[in-house]
């Protein structure tokens, strides 16, 4: 006969596992993993306005075609149009009537004082990130026209036109330009890692209320500590949820290794449009990039830290599920008394996009400590080099302190809790619970 | 043999049990008895170890309750206390595993005990969707499914039909014969006086009669008397040492202060013509059970 501990623990996880409703929910979030890791593709298959060719007609008044058109053809990178067209033309009235029911540009150049002028015809509204390319590459081709026609020197003009060169350096030998580059790329990537665990307290807290609650509302509780001790049977809770959580999170990690393989399948690199619209989350640039600033070595402890800190933070919220399900005395009670919990743990996210806001916040460096909390802020923190190793390591601290203090007297507390079927008194109850040796 | 000795439980200031005492032998049959909040159920969690008496002690053959000990006590509670989304066999998998059983042994017994009341083609069935009589026998299989040394019966027949309940008798009557000592609880108390040998009855968690029931019905002066026949209930009345005079459908039950005046009633039905039926009888342990508790009660 085994240990009954571990036979409450694999009943537990068993039953969540080998329900049917978990293979569906997986399958279900296996194909939005992959439909996520591959969305260009997606996008590219169900086409759109993006396959169409952007037509820029010029009328030119001036004689700076040639220059104006130039100067067109820099704003391709900034357009998500597959190819560009620019093209000379006459008759203004005629090229109005053509541009009817399409998304074609004319532009009609005209000189005047300050150079040209331009006169921006289209048949309907044109997105802004368009319309303020071609009017920046205009302005950009005034202002050449104006150096050459001010006789300026054609050396010294050639200076004017050279872009800036930055030379980035630093006191702190440790930092180079490459891993400053690799802290924003990272600090992108916690905020998408802290959503799963966000989904994983929610389903840690929820599991333990469920099956505490479901014991404890049809009585086999009774039965149940009949059995094995209070403490055998809240641990075995604990454990099972922490290793179905642990599990659920492994099998998140690889369906996006399923999504990342059928994306390197499905995405050639010769297809333009998969390389313009991926051109903002190429993993393979990314990888590259960490890399190539040396970023990855330093991962290695930094990992372990998070890892660390994760199932400290996960022990502490499946402590305090157990707990606070013990007390209720059924589900609809529970799901009240969660809530706060779940309010918590959302804190730290909503902290991550403040600390964009207000880079070296003191006050958002201290939250990154708090127990519950750090779970969702500190890795994002740390990655993006805005807390230390060491402020990580007095989260981690905080976090075992009350873990500690969570078993120690809550389980006081679950020992009362689980054969309490009255409201009346019940803080009472439990704070005496908590005060006995 | 279970041993209670001078147990009290407070809950807070509450006083739940006071200086409770009883023995059960081994295959014997203990009634007991008290209305809602007696302290019955406060007895038996304490009998389970899921709660900690303030003072006294509990053994079972001499040893401290304790997770081994449970190992040997079966437990029917008076609310249901099954998982039912579980299937029947899930559950007896999971309370069997509970009591260290193996899981061949608990399917075996549970193909036994299915067939034993009539519902084994109920094995594969979600607990939730028997009806009321059938989670009854469920819950009662898991009880005896670790062949009990000690079982404890709160409520038993609760949800049964009349062929039910005689299945069950026969069921505890045979765990009786095989040695398993049962605690029986029940407000039905022809159930009691039917199945225990020996008994005790709780008025605020304090025992205010206990012992043999043969003993308790002797000791228990008011006897009844039962009549048929052409007799008026308002001469009855007057006769001395009649304390009650009850009129069921077709004869009296005449209660009297004690053996003693079953004469005065003799020598007035005498007088009478066309009487069929006289007879002295014990007092039914509903009528002490009521006589004593409501006793307490008033004082």
């Amino acid at each position: 006969m085994e240990n009954k501990f571990r036979f409450l623990t694999k009943h537990s996880l068993f039953k969540k596992i080998k329900n049917k409703w978990f293979v569906i929910a997986n399958i279900i979030v296996l194909i939005i993993v992959i439909g996520l890791v591959n969305v260009d593709s997606i996008v590219k298959f169900f086409g759109g306005d993006f396959n169409d060719e952007l037509k820029i007609n010029v009328i030119d008044n001036t004689n700076y075609y040639n220059d104006i058109k130039t100067g067109l053809e820099g704003v391709s990178p900034y357009l998500s149009n597959s190819k560009l067209t620019i093209k000379k033309v006459e008759d203004l009235k005629k090229q109005k009537q053509k541009l009817k029911d399409t998304d074609d540009i004319l532009l009609v150049i005209n000189k005047d004082e300050n150079v040209f002028n331009v006169s921006f015809i289209t048949d309907s509204y044109v997105d802004m990130v368009k319309y303020s390319a071609i009017v920046s590459s205009l302005n950009s081709v005034k202002e050449k026209i104006a150096l050459q026609n001010s006789n300026i020197d054609k050396d010294e003009l050639a200076k004017i036109s050279k872009p800036i060169k930055v030379k980035r350096s630093y006191v702190n030998k440790d930092k180079n330009e490459m891993e400053e580059n690799s802290r924003s790329i990272l600090n992108i990537l916690s905020m998408i890692i802290v959503l799963p665990c966000f989904m994983l307290i929610v389903f840690l807290v929820q599991m333990i209320g469920a099956e505490i609650n479901e014991e404890k509302s049809t009585k086999a509780m009774e039965i149940i500590i009949g059995n094995v001790s209070a403490k055998t049977h809240f641990f075995s809770k604990i454990l099972a949820s922490n290793l179905f959580v642990l599990i659920q999170g492994g099998l998140l990690v690889f369906y996006v290794l399923i999504g990342l393989l059928i994306r390197k399948f499905i995405s050639p690199p010769s297809s333009l449009i998969t390389q313009s619209l991926s051109s903002d989350f190429d993993l393979n640039m990314i990888f590259d990039t960490l890399t190539n600033s040396g970023i990855i070595n330093k991962l290695g402890y930094i990992i372990p830290l998070i890892i660390i800190l994760l199932i400290l933070s996960f022990l502490a919220y499946s402590l305090l599920a157990g707990i606070l399900s013990s007390v209720t005395t059924n589900m609809e009670n529970y799901q009240q008394l969660q809530t706060p919990l779940m309010v918590v743990s959302v804190i730290g996210y909503y902290l991550i996009f403040l600390s964009t806001a207000f880079p070296g916040s003191l006050f958002i460096k201290i939250i990154s400590c708090v127990p519950l909390i750090s779970i969702t802020l500190a890795p994002s923190l740390l990655l993006s080099g805005e807390i230390s190793v060491i402020t990580i390591i007095i989260g981690i601290s905080l976090v075992a302190l009350l873990d500690y203090l969570l078993i120690k007297y809550g389980l006081k507390i679950y020992k009362v809790g689980i054969l309490n079927y009255s409201e009346s008194n019940l803080w009472k109850k439990m704070f005496k619970a908590v005060k006995e040796k | 043999m279970l041993k209670v000795d001078k147990v009290t439980k407070y809950y807070g200031n509450v006083l739940a049990v006071d200086n409770l005492s009883f023995e059960v032998e081994k295959g014997q049959i203990f009634g007991l008895l008290g209305v809602n909040g007696a302290g019955k159920t406060t007895t038996f969690r304490m009998i389970m170890n899921l709660i900690e008496p303030t003072s006294g002690k509990i053994t079972f053959n001499g040893k401290k309750i304790n997770y081994d000990v449970t190992d040997k006590i079966g437990f029917l509670t008076e609310e249901r206390s099954l998982l039912t989304k579980m299937t029947v066999k899930q559950q007896m998998l999971f309370y069997g595993a509970l009591k260290s059983l193996d899981e061949d042994v608990i399917l075996k017994r549970l193909d036994k005990l299915l067939e034993e009341f009539k519902i084994s083609e109920y094995k594969d069935r979600k607990i939730s969707t028997l009806s009321k009589g059938n989670q009854q026998k469920i819950q009662f299989i898991q009880a005896i499914i670790n062949e009990p040394q000690l079982l404890i019966l709160d409520e038993p027949f609760s949800g049964l039909d009349p062929i039910n309940v005689e299945l069950f008798k026969k069921v505890i009557l045979k765990l009786k014969d095989k040695g398993t000592s049962i605690i029986f609880s029940s407000h039905r108390m022809d159930h009691v006086e039917f199945f225990c040998e020996k008994l005790v009855i709780l008025v605020k968690g304090k025992s205010v009669l206990e012992g043999y029931l043969k003993d308790i019905k002797d000791n228990y002066k008011i006897k009844n008397i039962i009549i048929q026949g052409d007799v008026k209930v308002s001469d009855l009345k007057k006769i001395n040492g009649v304390i009650n005079v009850v009129k069921t459908s077709n004869q009296l039950k005449v209660s009297i202060k004690d053996k003693s005046f079953c004469k005065d009633v003799f020598e007035y039905l005498k007088t009478r013509n066309n009487i069929t039926k006289f007879a002295l009888e014990e007092p039914s342990l509903e009528e002490i059970f009521v006589s004593k508790v409501g006793d307490e009660y008033g004082k």
